[in-house]
C-alpha cells in the first residue's frame, strides 16, 4: 500500500507530459481467475521498465490491455494522454502506430516473406507512401537488426534468434515512441539472449523509445531495466532499480536474483 | 454430464451464428484485401482442382458401373446415362466436392487460422493496423463461397466423362449419343438447385474453418482440435445443407 | 509480383473453365427446352389429355420439335393445349394435321404426337388450333358399342317392317299412301346416319383392339383376362354379324322398291313432293360404310337412274 502511495505522490510531483503510461487501479479477470487486481503502473519518456514476475502473474495480461488487445474490466490506461479502453477502433489504431508490441512468439506471419512481414504494419489505409519509400524503411528496420540479407526468405527458414530479431524490426519499422516487449528472450540461448537484450538497449538509444519489457530472465532484466516493478498476485508489489532489488531479503523478491 | 454437453453444442451453435453475423457486418466494410483475396483463390481453389477432379471421375465411372446391372435387369440399358446424369448432377458431384473440400479446406483454413491464433500471428495483424476479421476470415470465406461452386460445375463435367467411359466399359455408347442423352435428360430444375447449393457448402466450409480456426486456444494442441472440428461440423452441415436443398427445390416445385 | 501474377492466370483458367462449361451446358440443356431459339405456338383441344403436362415434348413423326407450354381446362371436356414448337419445322405440320396424345415407350412420360394426314393443306401458322384424336378408352368404347347395337335393331326391325310391306301383295301406291310407311323410312334414315358414324368409330377402335390383343401389350393385353369384357366384344361382334346379314336383305330390298320406282312412273309424285325426305335418304345411303358395298351400289343407281335430277332442276326454275 505505501509503494501505491509513493507512485502517486511521485506523479504529482514530476512533470506531467513525460508521462508516456499511466496505469490506475486495473482490474482484469478470466472467469474467476483475477489476474490483474489495482494495479498501478507510471512510465516515463525515454525510461525502460521491466516488469518481473512468474508465469502466469498476468505480466501479459497487462501489455495487452496496453495496446488494447484486452478489455480491463476496470481502471484506466493513459497512453500518451488517451485512455485506451475509451477509443473506437481508429483512435485505437492511431495509437498504435505509436506503440509497438514484440510478441512473445515472434507472430511473423508464416505465409509471407520477410519483407512482406515487415511490409505488413505499413499497409494501414490511411498511411500513403510510394515502393521506393517503404522499400527503404525496410532496408532501415532490417539493418537495424543486422539482417539485411533475409529479405526473400521465409520466416520458417530462419533460426530463432534472426525470428525475434526480425520481430523487433517489424516493430521498429513504424519508429514507435513506446515498445511493449513480451518475453523477448524466452526460448533463446544466454549467448543471443544477449544479443537481443543489447538490441532492445541500442533500439532505445537510437530512437529515445520508452519500453515496458515482461521478462523473467534475470541476464537479460540486469542489461535493458532502468527500473524494475514486481508483479506479485496481480498487483505491483515494489518498483525500484535492479542494484536496491538485488539486496532485497523478501523472499518475493530474492527468489528471482538468485 | 448430456446436458453439460448439450449446453455446450447449444452455446457453439449460438457462437457460430455471432461469428457468421460478425462476417456479414464486416463484408461491407471498407477496404477489401483483394491481394489476400487472390491468393486465397489459388490455394483455395486451384490447389483443390486436381484432389477435386480424380474424385469426380471416380465417382463418375463407379457410379455408372454400379448403376448397370439394375437397369440391364429391367431391360433399361439404354437408360444408363440418363440416369447416371440425373444422379451425378442433381447430387453427387456437388456434395463429393462439398465433402472432398471439407476435408481439404475446412482443415487447411482451421489449422492455418489455429496456429495464426496460438502464435499470435492474429494479434499481431490487429496491431500492425489490419483488422484480422477481414484479412483473414472475409477474404477466406468469400474464397470458398465462390470457389467451391467453380469446382463443383468442373467435377460436373469430369464425373460425367467418367460416366461416358464407365458406359463403355461393357456396353457401347457414342460420344454423341451419351452427351445428346445426357443434355436431353438434364433440365434446367437439374442443374440450377445444385449449383445454388454449393454456394451455400462453400460458405459453411468457409465459416467453420474460420470459426474454428479463429477461437482456437490451448495451444498447439488447440491447432490439432480445431483443424478436427472443423472437418467434422462442416461435413456434417454439407449433409445438412443438402437435406434442406432438396425439401426447398421440392417446395418450390423444381424436382 | 511474378509469383501472383502466375497464381492468378491459373485460377483465371478454372474459374473461366468452368464458367464455359456452365453456360455450355445451360445452353444445351435450354436448347432441349425450347428456352433459346425461336419458337412458334400452336394450341389443340382434347377431351382428355391423360396427364399431359407443362414440358411434355411435342413431336412430328416422331422427333422432339417442341414442347407443351401449358396445359388449361376450357370447359368440362376441352383440356386446351399450348404447344411451343421450333419455328424450322413450321413447313411441315399442315393445318389438317391430327395432334393425339400418346406416351413414349411402354411406361414413359406424356407426349403430344402431331401426325400428317395425306390430304394437301398449307403450313399452320402462329396460334392454330389443330385437331385432336381423342385417345382410346375402353370405356368409351363399350358404351358405343351398345348403343350402335340399340341403332341397329331399331334400324332393322324398321326396315323389315318397310320391306314386307313391300313384300306383301299391297301396290306401290298404297305403300307410298301410307304416311306411317314414310315416318318409317324416315326415322330408318335417320338411324342407318347414325349407325354408320358410330360403326366406323367402333370398326377402328376394334381394329385397335384386336391388333393390340394380337401383340398381347399395354392395358388391353391386361384387360383381355377381364371375361366380362371379353364377352361384351364378342357378343358385339356377333351382333353386328347380325346387322350385317340384315343389311344386305335390306339393301336388295331397297334396289327392288327402285325397280319398282322406275316401273311404276307416274304414281311416284307424292313420295317425291318430300324434298327432305329424299335429302336425308341421299346422304344416309352416301355415308353407309364402304364395306356395304350394295349401298354404294344402290346409290350410282339412283343418281343414273331415277330421274329425279331433271325434277329438282325444274322446281329450281
Amino acid at each position: 500500500m505505501n509503494t501505491e502511495l509513493s507512485i502517486q505522490n511521485d506523479s504529482n510531483s514530476s512533470n506531467t507530459s513525460d508521462l508516456v503510461v499511466c496505469i490506475r487501479n486495473l482490474e482484469k479477470s478470466f472467469g474467476e481467475n483475477h489476474v490483474l487486481k489495482n494495479f498501478n503502473f507510471k512510465l516515463y519518456k525515454g525510461e525502460s521498465i521491466v516488469v518481473l514476475g512468474k508465469s502466469g502473474s498476468g505480466k501479459s495480461v497487462l501489455v495487452k490491455c496496453i495496446i488494447g488487445l484486452l478489455y480491463p474490466d476496470a481502471g484506466t490506461i493513459q497512453v500518451l494522454g488517451k485512455n485506451i479502453p475509451d477509443l473506437n477502433h481508429d483512435e485505437l489504431d492511431r495509437i498504435r502506430v505509436k506503440v509497438g508490441f514484440l510478441f512473445q512468439s515472434n507472430a511473423l506471419y508464416d505465409s509471407m516473406t520477410v519483407r512482406e512481414n515487415l511490409e505488413f504494419p505499413l499497409r494501414r489505409h490511411w498511411i500513403k507512401m510510394d515502393k521506393e519509400e517503404v522499400n527503404s524503411l525496410v532496408m532501415e528496420a532490417l539493418g537495424n537488426v543486422g539482417l539485411e540479407e533475409t529479405i526473400d526468405m521465409m520466416p520458417s527458414e530462419l533460426s530463432g534468434g534472426m525470428r525475434k530479431r526480425i520481430a523487433l524490426a517489424r516493430t521498429l519499422i513504424l519508429k514507435p515512441e513506446i515498445i511493449l516487449y513480451d518475453e523477448p528472450t524466452t526460448g533463446l540461448d544466454p549467448i543471443t539472449s544477449t544479443e537481443i537484450s543489447n538490441l532492445i538497449v541500442d533500439v532505445q538509444k537510437k530512437y529515445n523509445t520508452s519500453s515496458i519489457v515482461i521478462s523473467h530472465d534475470m541476464n537479460c532484466v540486469k542489461i535493458v531495466a532502468n527500473k524494475i516493478v514486481m508483479l506479485v498476485d496481480g498487483t505491483n508489489y515494489i518498483s525500484d532499480t535492479y542494484k536496491e532489488l538485488q539486496k532485497s531479503k523478501d523472499i518475493k523478491i530474492s527468489s528471482f536474483f538468485k | 454430464m448430456a446436458s453439460e454437453k448439450f449446453q455446450n453444442f447449444i452455446d457453439e451453435t449460438g457462437d457460430i451464428a455471432r461469428f457468421t453475423g460478425r462476417f456479414f457486418k464486416e463484408l461491407f466494410k471498407p477496404r477489401f484485401e483483394f491481394n489476400e483475396f487472390f491468393r486465397q483463390c489459388f490455394f483455395i481453389g486451384y490447389k483443390s482442382f486436381p484432389l477435386v477432379a480424380i474424385t469426380a471421375f471416380i465417382m463418375g465411372l463407379v457410379i455408372t458401373i454400379q448403376s448397370r446391372p439394375t437397369l440391364v435387369e429391367f431391360g433399361a440399358e439404354s437408360w444408363l446415362p440418363r440416369m447416371v446424369s440425373v444422379s451425378l448432377i442433381r447430387e453427387i458431384a456437388p456434395v463429393i466436392t462439398a465433402l472432398i473440400c471439407a476435408g481439404k479446406i475446412g482443415s487447411g483454413i482451421g489449422a492455418e487460422l489455429g496456429s495464426m491464433k496460438v502464435t499470435e500471428q492474429i494479434d499481431a495483424m490487429e496491431v500492425s493496423g489490419t483488422n484480422p476479421f477481414k484479412f483473414l476470415v472475409v477474404t477466406r470465406v468469400i474464397t470458398t463461397t465462390l470457389m467451391i461452386p467453380i469446382l463443383a460445375v468442373l467435377a460436373d463435367a469430369i464425373s460425367l466423362y467418367g460416366g461416358f467411359l464407365g458406359a463403355n466399359i461393357h456396353g457401347v455408347v457414342s460420344w454423341d449419343l451419351f452427351w445428346n442423352q445426357v443434355f436431353d435428360t438434364l433440365a434446367f430444375g437439374d442443374v440450377v438447385p445444385s449449383i445454388i447449393k454449393t454456394y451455400f457448402f462453400g460458405f459453411a466450409i468457409g465459416i467453420i474453418g474460420c470459426y474454428k480456426g479463429f477461437n482456437t486456444n490451448k495451444g498447439t494442441e488447440g491447432v490439432g482440435i480445431a483443424a478436427n472440428s472443423a472437418v467434422v461440423i462442416s461435413s456434417l452441415l454439407v449433409f445438412i445443407l443438402d437435406l434442406l436443398a432438396v425439401q426447398i427445390t421440392d417446395i418450390l416445385g423444381l424436382n | 509480383m511474378a509469383r501472383e501474377t502466375t497464381r492468378n492466370l491459373r485460377v483465371g483458367i478454372i474459374v473461366i473453365l468452368s464458367t464455359l462449361l456452365l453456360i455450355t451446358a445451360l445452353y444445351l440443356i435450354g436448347d432441349k427446352q425450347n428456352l433459346f431459339g425461336s419458337t412458334f405456338r400452336i394450341s389443340a383441344k382434347f377431351y382428355n389429355v391423360n396427364g399431359l403436362m407443362q414440358g411434355n415434348n411435342v413431336r412430328l413423326s416422331g422427333i422432339n420439335v417442341g414442347t407443351v407450354e401449358n396445359v388449361e381446362i376450357v370447359a368440362d371436356s376441352s383440356v386446351n393445349v399450348v404447344m411451343l414448337i421450333e419455328k424450322r419445322v413450321q413447313p411441315f405440320i399442315k393445318k389438317n394435321a391430327i395432334a393425339s396424345v400418346g406416351t413414349d415407350g411402354l411406361m414413359g412420360n406424356k407426349l403430344v404426337e402431331i401426325n400428317s394426314v395425306k390430304e394437301d393443306a398449307t403450313g399452320v401458322e402462329e396460334g392454330d388450333e389443330l385437331e385432336t384424336m381423342r385417345p382410346v378408352e375402353v370405356d368409351d368404347m363399350v358404351r358405343t358399342l351398345k348403343l350402335t347395337n340399340d341403332n341397329i335393331q331399331i334400324i332393322t326391325s324398321n326396315l323389315r317392317l318397310i320391306t314386307d310391306k313391300i313384300n306383301s301383295k299391297n301396290s306401290l301406291w298404297s305403300l307410298l299412301m301410307d304416311t306411317g310407311v314414310a315416318e318409317n323410312v324416315k326415322s330408318a334414315v335417320v338411324n342407318i346416319k347414325l349407325m354408320t358414324n358410330q360403326s366406323v368409330e367402333v370398326t377402328g377402335n376394334l381394329k385397335e383392339i384386336s391388333s393390340g390383343l394380337k401383340n398381347g401389350k399395354g392395358t388391353l393385353g391386361a384387360l383381355i383376362t377381364d371375361t366380362l369384357f371379353s364377352s361384351h366384344i364378342r357378343q358385339t361382334i356377333v351382333k353386328i354379324e347380325k346387322f350385317s346379314d340384315s343389311a344386305a336383305t335390306i339393301t336388295g330390298d331397297l334396289s327392288k322398291i327402285v325397280n319398282k320406282i322406275k316401273n311404276g312412273q307416274g304414281s311416284i309424285g307424292v313420295l317425291l313432293n318430300d324434298t327432305m325426305l329424299i335429302y336425308n335418304l341421299n346422304k344416309g345411303i352416301s355415308s353407309i360404310d364402304s364395306g356395304a358395298l350394295n349401298f354404294n351400289q344402290n346409290m350410282k343407281a339412283l343418281k343414273t337412274i331415277w330421274p329425279l335430277k331433271k325434277y329438282f332442276n325444274k322446281t329450281d326454275k
